[in-house]
């Protein structure tokens, strides 16, 4: 069994676990989880999970805490987070930059926060709380968004790159949701990725996307990889080196064989763009955390 | 406007009824906006569609709408797991249902509630388990609830074509796993428990039932157990878990008036093989 996190992998979901777990396909080297849907919960999902954890280590992508929520953690949440994490032996822990309730009510969605001084502010400070509560690596994730926060969509990049310095915190990077923005708010992606701290990206994630109309695209990971996104992958892995690539499939999952022909495009991408990373662009540790690809699992976990 | 408002605005643009001019102007585009607020709806939509097929179908497509409707602007949900909002949708509309609606309703939302809940339950016993015995209390599968129905709706579960089943338990798996990333496509679930409750077209007619809904270990789907009195009330007194099998047998036959003699302990004997082999029981607490 490979013990790290890294190369190319999956979103581990019910539907496909079956068959991941039979065949146990050489091509994806991890797999990815959302905790909601396996804490403290029984049954299928958790067999399912106990099984694969048998063959692939996992990276925990959570869907509830948005970082940009004005209201308190719920400590009910987030101790069982971190004893689910603990036992997963994830190397880090990754949500969303974004927010997704008030007033405690649940929108279930990742919406998109107004890019300023504010909610810099407010995501810093839950951003570290999470942090500590969790005791953890930990990383935010840009999200896909369809209401304009700014007339220059580039203002994002800084917004996320604030963010980031402030909590010398880590980041997931979707490059699926740069792509998109970048169609919908018309910026240029690369502009972006030169914005980005890209030293404190932990994970990437790909993934496909619905083009509603000619200037709103929807992240739906229900369709496949755009070869616009393919060629922005390379783009991001000549800059970071071997950061960890997840393949994100949530809807209209298709045959295994359909989404491993995916995962080897991706392979030959990683193996020809990572090696053109210089070493001064690659990972630094900060907070003496190890970090991107290289981190192993926490003092205690795998060895 | 503060963070906090912003996010306020957003939600009411999302759950409100109708979402007002003066909360789209302020909150940037309304067009985008409203796209946001078909997203969240038709997550939560859905995810009431694959766990509460058969309500739907007794309820039909615009009245369980409505209802769904009127629990948005309640305010949506406020759990953060996405597989219990079923529950809060379940709960709202136990309490909203009409004199027009038909009287199984209450029982069918109650039972479909249960099923959800046993799929995902956790199923690890609180305390060591050890051989069953009839000096030790009973360990009951956790996954297990008892309701008590006016009307007998699990019967439907029996005659649901194995196929149509089969694809109902496929699209309630998906919507349960919850993928927030991605906005989630205008497919909607087939709708074959819906489907076979309207097809099948019957009243219940008030009946008192008891079943008990539970997960068999290893296993996804629920599994419902139809129970007599003395076996309903002897599961019940297990639930507890505060006396031995002998001391509950001998509690309930006394309340209800049977006779210990060797035809209960025969029917008894039968009675426990039976929940063990169905994993009603995993044996007793140590």
């Amino acid at each position: 069994m490979t013990h790290r996190v890294e190369g190319v992998g999956v979103g581990f979901r019910i539907e496909m676990a079956d068959a991941l777990i039979e065949r146990e396909p050489p091509e994806i080297d991890w797999l990815e989880l959302h905790p909601e849907n396996y804490m403290q919960r029984g049954g299928g999902f958790t067999d399912s999970l106990a099984r694969a954890r048998e063959r692939w280590p996992f990276a925990t992508h959570g869907l509830t805490m948005c970082f940009g929520n004005t209201a308190p953690f719920e400590r009910s949440y987030l101790d069982p987070l971190r004893a689910f994490l603990r036992d997963l032996e994830t190397p880090w822990h990754s949500d969303h930059l974004c927010f997704g309730a008030a007033d405690g009510r649940m929108a279930h969605d990742l919406l998109p926060l107004p890019f300023t001084e504010e909610a810099v502010a407010n995501c810093v400070q839950r951003f570290t709380e999470a942090r500590d509560a969790l005791d953890i690596t930990l990383a935010f994730e840009n999200v896909s968004y369809y209401a304009p926060q700014s007339e220059d969509g580039l203002v994002e990049a800084d917004f996320v790159r604030e963010v980031l310095e402030r909590a010398d915190g880590r980041m997931l990077f979707d490059v699926n949701n740069l792509y998109v923005n970048s169609q919908n708010f018309g910026f240029d992606p690369l502009a972006y990725i030169d914005r980005i701290p890209l030293e404190r990206v932990v994970q990437i994630h790909v993934a496909g996307h619905l083009i509603e109309d000619e200037h709103l695209r929807i992240d739906t990971h229900g369709e496949p990889i755009g070869d616009g996104v393919y060629v922005l992958l390379e783009r991001v892995l000549e800059r970071t080196g071997p950061v960890p690539v997840l393949l994100e499939r949530d809807n209209n999952i298709p045959p295994l064989d359909v989404l491993l022909d995916e995962v080897r495009r991706l392979r030959a991408i990683y193996d020809r763009a990572t090696p053109k990373a210089t070493r001064a662009t690659r990972s630094t540790p900060a907070r003496g955390e190890p970090v991107g690809a290289a981190a192993p699992v926490r003092a205690g976990g795998r060895p | 406007m503060s963070l906090a408002e912003h996010q306020r605005t957003a939600l009411r643009v999302c759950f409100d009824a109708e979402p007002s001019e003066a909360d789209l102007a302020i909150i940037g585009s309304a067009e985008r906006w409203l796209v946001y607020r078909g997203m969240v709806r038709r997550r939560l939509q859905r995810v009431a569609k694959a766990a509460l097929p058969r309500t739907e179908g007794a309820l039909g497509e615009p009245r369980f709408d409505a209802l769904l409707d009127a629990w948005f602007g309640a305010g949506g949900p406020r759990t953060p797991f996405f597989r219990a909002v079923p529950e809060e949708q379940a709960a709202f509309l136990r309490s909203h249902l009409g004199a027009s609606d038909p009287p199984w309703a209450d029982d069918l939302l109650r039972y479909e509630t249960a099923q959800w809940r046993a799929r995902y339950a956790l199923g690890e016993p609180s305390r060591p388990v050890v051989e069953f015995a009839f000096d030790r209390a009973p360990a009951v599968n956790p996954t297990l609830e008892l309701l008590r129905l006016g009307h007998p709706v699990q019967t439907l579960e029996t005659d649901l074509p194995r196929e149509r089943a089969a694809a109902a338990e496929t699209e309630a798996r998906a919507d349960v796993d919850g993928a927030l990333d991605g906005a989630a496509p205008e497919r909607q679930p087939d709708g074959a428990r819906a489907e076979a409750e309207r097809e099948a077209g019957h009243r219940y007619d008030p009946e008192p039932t008891t079943v008990c809904v539970y997960r068999r270990p290893g296993e996804v789907q629920a599994r419902t157990f139809v129970l007599n009195d003395v076996a309903a009330a002897l599961v019940e007194a297990w639930i507890r878990g505060d006396e031995t099998v002998t001391d509950s047998v001998r509690a309930v036959a006394s309340r209800l008036g049977c006779v210990i003699d060797q035809v209960f302990i025969d029917d008894l004997s039968t009675m426990l093989a039976d929940f063990l082999d169905r994993g009603l029981l995993l044996g007793a607490y140590g």
